[in-house]
């Protein structure tokens, strides 16, 4: 189903985009705050949770172009998603809790794409990140604080 | 009226009073002091109270030349002298260290039992009971007479085990009695407050009456204009001696320290 | 000839024996010292440091001892002339020194030190380290210097038919923060005491039923050790901590909120018995520490309208205090009311306010004023309300405060304790109760002016509150230490941060390096500085979790009350291409800090200049002084690692941030 919609995504280049894009994903570039905008036309029925969830799972796959210069969440990282309300929760495991070893630039990047991308669905403002089903101050090894929910003001300037 | 100055006579058979001097210099620093030293006759401690009354009357006498706005009286055995005689300066308000430190412990004291220690001839002349009486009828007072401990300080041995023992037994009655504020009723004996301390636990406040009797004293002069904190010694006995020890003990130079004889009639 | 030449030879070599024995005659044991003394983290300057028989001693009327003394909650007393120095522990313990022997007496036990207290040219002289053995201080030697700490000399469990009560005694007043993390499997309970070194052992056997195991770690830098107790708590277990004593607090772990009140203790005799705390005792996840707590709202009451203004006096008095002969004291007869005290006045200061505390003994209510322009003095009267101690003036930090004056300002018909705020500008006051602190009276004076419809005078109440069982914040107890800065090196232990195989370059190794190089630099310039690490280990407890070891370093600054907290990283990213020097700071207060030190480090270093960032990044959000966090360009782009495997490099960072601290500061304050 996935694969389907990616390819679906892809094509849209070749042909006329009619839908507006449902759903935009943000990606971070590496070295810099600058946001890379990727979008997506999703099935209208996918609403709440599993907009959600298929969101995050775009960020975490990456772009189809221009992987080289945009921070993606380590290989292997799971993610479990769920809306509640105003928040969106991510529940992150695999290999990111095990002892993240990227530097504070890349952290940044993935969780301003993160929160760039869920705080664009409707009625999202916040997202709540759990490692391994806890709140934790910080990734292992991170220096991000994610204890409490991230917004979009949170990444400001 | 006119404001009196912030001028302020004291009188004491030697050293004692230099705690109410701190502790008035403390409240009002620019206060002035004058401060009348007895050595030559000192100790009052074992002089007949009839005696000690007549040698403050003089001191009063020669005080009256700097017109001071009050006098303290940090000798308990001249207070207890002046109320033998029924007598006080009707030009002078008089500060007594004794019912300052009365009033202090009552108020102190939760439970109203009070505890006074003092040289043997203050406890015999019974000022305290009264003073404390005045405050308050109800209290329940213990009094001790300990004659060991001036001895003891004097000669510099306040933190010797004797002194300890000394300071330990004197306090049994109180602690027998389960008194809560006792009255250091001499100026020597703040120097054994750590044994009195231990002897009496935490629970227990331990008056000291010379900044009950400064604070009184510094509230009525409060309102008066600032004066030069100056401070001069009057001394009946060896004046450089007087002034060079209350220099060690109390680091307080006087401005002019003299020798006097208060037994001269002042003109 | 020969005879008078021998003559002369024996009388010239008698000569120079007995100069030499003169010499011998005339020389002191006693030479200057010029070691540094850290008392507890913060530095102590002592004026008549020396040496003897090679041992640090102080004169006794050394400022720097009544420093000391005052840092640990200890007395002394001393007559001069005797033969004897008596020193008051904080817990009470009576320690006495006899001029000239080498035992003390500590309470009634005595021990030996190598020398006495000894005269020499009229002054008396203490051994030091006799002396702080005696006073219960941990002592670290260190090049330069010695650093003391009291220590937490008892932790031990009292198991009652309900409850288990952890009993914890040092040898100075007892500051800790508390911590319960209820969400791992194991709940932990953890209690952290900020400049105190251990010397209670390392664990206690809590017996299972409310609890399973204490530990007791000690963390921190030698000197500003940081111990903690951590507990292993069961589920349904609740937690109240009492202070039973200045030096001394009762921990109780029980599963019934009866069970927890301090009352329900066997009765110690030197235990003040408090009242039944009310609320829920499961405390409070970490948090972060706030140098000031926050002022409960004013209880609004509507303002009187015609307040006469008294004559406010420059000594806070009114004429009318009573001038009668019959002078015998200050109050005549019972007061309709009950009086409450004020005990105690304490000031801390902040860079935007100071806060003077008030310490009640029970609910008072009170009326504030606002003179107007170009007086602007502001006063508040505290009703039925007795000052102990003197009138006198409160000193506060803030510029635009001339004086704060505290007095009885009447005793009839009511007592009424009077303050007196004198500013050279209008100022902003705000009054109430204290978070967390029953019967403390806070009155914060702010630098900024007063809002533009501000009042100019309300009337409040300190409201009667049970003493709540949360331990108070140990950063409200200390001053702030204006030269003093707290380095991080970033990881450490069994974090590594990023790596770079191909130079071997590991980031916890690299971050050390650097932290200690700007020590060294920040030093000669006059600053004292703390590495929150100085070695490959975690700088928390190595089997605690990521949380704890970020904070751990926030506790250290925190509780030492710094200036300034630089955290230092070594950037990486998957992608080689990002390149150069990233300062980050979090507070837009701390804004400017960032940009001085990136600056300074970006010239120096000739690392490329990659610009301030404003990121949540916790050890900057999470230490209450200016902080930044720096990552020292990237490990992952083959210039920078080219750059960072040279040591001269490093040294050019370390330069550069000392030289950015400079420019932000002016240079470390004058001692």
């Amino acid at each position: 189903m996935l694969a389907v919609i990616a390819i679906f995504a892809g094509c849209s280049r070749h042909v006329t985009v009619t839908p507006s894009p449902h759903l935009t994903v943000y990606y971070c570039k590496a070295g810099s705050d600058d946001l890379v905008r990727v979008p997506f036309t999703v099935d209208s029925k996918l609403t709440g949770s599993a907009l959600a969830t298929y969101a995050v799972n775009q960020l975490l796959a990456g772009p189809s172009v221009g992987r080289d210069s945009i921070v993606l969440f380590p290989a292997g990282t799971e993610a479990t998603v769920t809306t509640e309300g105003d928040v969106a929760t991510v529940d992150l495991n695999g290999s990111i809790v095990r002892s993240f070893q990227g530097g504070a630039g890349d952290e940044v990047g993935m969780f301003k794409s993160l929160t760039y991308t869920l705080t664009g669905l409707p009625g999202i403002k916040n997202v709540q990140v759990l490692v391994a089903g806890e709140k934790k101050a910080a990734l292992p090894g991170g220096h991000l604080e994610i204890d409490d929910p991230l917004t979009r003001e949170t990444f400001a300037q | 009226m006119i404001a009196p100055a912030r001028r302020i006579a004291m009188l004491d058979s030697g050293l004692g009073g230099l705690t109410v001097l701190t502790a008035l210099r403390r409240a009002l620093s620019d206060i002035d002091v004058i401060y009348f030293a007895d050595t030559a006759r000192a100790p009052y401690g074992d002089r007949p109270l009839r005696e000690v009354a007549t040698f403050g009357q003089q001191i009063v006498e020669r005080a009256r030349r700097y017109k001071p706005a009050l006098m303290i009286v940090a000798s308990g055995t001249t207070c207890a002298a002046f109320e033998e005689v029924a007598w006080k300066p009707d030009d002078m308000p008089i500060v007594g260290v004794v019912a300052a430190g009365a009033r202090a412990a009552a108020a102190q004291s939760a439970s109203g039992r009070i505890g006074v220690i003092a040289t043997a001839g203050t406890i015999a002349s019974g000022i305290f009971e009264r003073k404390l009486r005045d405050v308050n009828s109800s209290l329940r007072i213990t009094s001790v007479g300990a004659p060991k401990l001036v001895p003891l300080v004097e000669s510099g041995e306040w933190a010797s085990d004797e002194a300890k023992t000394a300071v330990a037994q004197y306090c049994e009655p109180f602690r027998a009695a389960g008194c809560d504020a006792v009255i250091l009723g001499c100026t020597h004996f703040p120097h054994l407050q750590p044994w009195f301390e231990r002897a009496l636990g935490p629970s227990v406040v331990l008056v000291d009456p010379a900044p009950a009797s400064a604070h009184a004293a510094a509230a009525l002069v409060a309102h008066s204009p600032p004066a030069q904190g100056s401070l001069i010694f009057e001394v009946s006995g060896d004046a450089d001696q007087f002034a060079q020890r209350a220099f060690e003990l109390a680091s307080v130079r006087a401005r002019t320290t003299s020798h006097v004889d208060f037994s001269e009639q002042v003109e | 000839m020969m005879r008078r030449a021998a003559r002369m030879l024996v009388f010239l070599i008698l000569f120079a024996w007995s100069l030499g024995a003169a010499a011998q005659g005339v020389a002191t044991p006693v030479t200057r010292l010029s070691d540094q003394i850290f008392v507890s983290g913060r530095e102590v300057r002592f004026e008549h440091l020396a040496t003897s028989r090679g041992q640090p001693v102080v004169r006794i009327d050394d400022g720097g001892l009544a420093s000391l003394l005052q840092i640990i909650g200890a007395k002394m007393q001393y007559q001069p002339g005797t033969r004897f120095v008596v020193f008051t522990r904080a817990d009470g313990t009576l320690i006495s020194f006899t001029v000239g022997s080498n035992a003390v007496s500590v309470d009634d036990t005595s021990t030996a030190i190598p020398f006495g207290p000894f005269y020499e040219d009229g002054q008396l002289y203490v051994p030091l380290l006799g002396l702080s053995q005696a006073l219960g201080l941990f002592v670290h030697r260190f090049r330069g210097g010695y650093a003391f700490a009291p220590q937490i000399v008892t932790v031990q469990r009292r198991v009652g038919q309900h409850r288990t009560v952890v009993e914890i005694q040092a040898t100075a007043p007892l500051v800790w923060r508390s911590a319960y993390d209820g969400s791992a499997k194991h709940p932990t309970f953890t209690l952290t005491f900020p400049g105190f070194a251990n010397a209670a052992g390392s664990t206690v056997d809590m017996g299972g039923r409310e609890a399973k195991t204490l530990v007791i770690r000690r963390f921190g830098p030698p000197g500003f050790p940081i111990t903690y107790l951590s507990i292993d708590v069961m589920h349904g277990v609740k937690l109240a901590a009492h202070r039973t004593g200045s030096t001394s607090l009762d921990l109780v772990l029980a599963r019934s909120e009866r069970d927890l009140a301090l009352s329900a203790v066997v009765a110690r005799p030197s235990v003040q018995v408090s009242t039944v705390p009310k609320s829920v005792p499961s405390l409070v996840p970490t948090q972060p520490p706030t140098p000031v707590p926050t002022l409960a709202p004013q209880i609004s009451a509507p303002v009187p309208t015609a307040v006469p203004a008294p004559e406010v006096t420059d000594n806070g008095t009114t004429p009318s205090a009573s001038s009668s002969p019959e002078a015998s004291g200050a109050s005549q007869g019972p007061s309709p009311s009950p009086l409450e005290k004020i005990t105690d006045v304490s000031v801390i200061d902040t860079a935007d306010a100071s806060r003077i505390t008030l310490s009640l003994t029970g609910p008072v209510s009170f009326e504030w004023h606002r003179l107007a322009e170009p007086d602007n003095r502001f006063w508040i009267d505290i009703s039925q309300a007795a000052l102990i101690g003197p009138a006198r003036d409160i000193v506060v930090k803030l510029a635009t405060v001339r004086s704060v004056k505290i007095s009885q300002h009447q005793v009839l018909p009511d007592h009424i304790v009077r303050l007196i705020i004198d500013p050279s500008q209008p100022i902003d006051v705000s009054i109430g109760a204290i978070e967390g602190a029953p019967n403390q009276l806070g009155i914060d004076i702010h630098a900024r002016p007063p809002p533009e419809d501000a009042p100019s005078s309300g009337v409040g109440l300190l409201p009667a509150v049970e003493p709540s069982p949360q331990p108070r914040v140990a950063i409200t107890a200390g001053p702030s230490h204006p030269n003093l800065i707290v380095i991080d090196p970033g990881h450490g232990g069994n974090d590594p941060g990023a790596i770079n195989q191909q130079y071997g370059l590991v980031e916890s190794h690299l971050t050390l390096a650097i932290a200690q190089r700007l020590k060294t630099d920040l030093e000669r310039s006059g600053w004292h500085v703390v590495l929150t690490r100085d070695g490959d280990y975690e700088v928390g407890d190595p089997n605690g979790n990521d949380d704890q070891e970020l904070q751990a370093r926030c506790d250290v600054a925190n509780a030492a009350g710094a200036r300034l907290f630089i955290s230092v990283h070594i950037n990486s990213s998957f992608s080689s291409g990002p390149s150069g020097l990233t300062t980050y700071f979090w507070r837009p207060s701390d804004r400017a800090l960032a940009q001085m030190i990136q600056s300074a480090t970006a010239r120096a270093s000739g690392a490329g200049d990659a610009g301030i960032k404003r990121e949540n990044f916790y050890v900057i959000h999470h230490t209450v002084m200016p902080s930044v966090l720096i990552e020292n360009a990237y490990l992952s782009n083959w210039h920078d690692a080219a750059l960072l495997a040279q040591p001269t490099f490093l040294d050019r960072l370390a330069a550069g941030i000392a030289q950015g601290i400079k420019d932000y500061t002016g240079g470390a304050p004058a001692p």
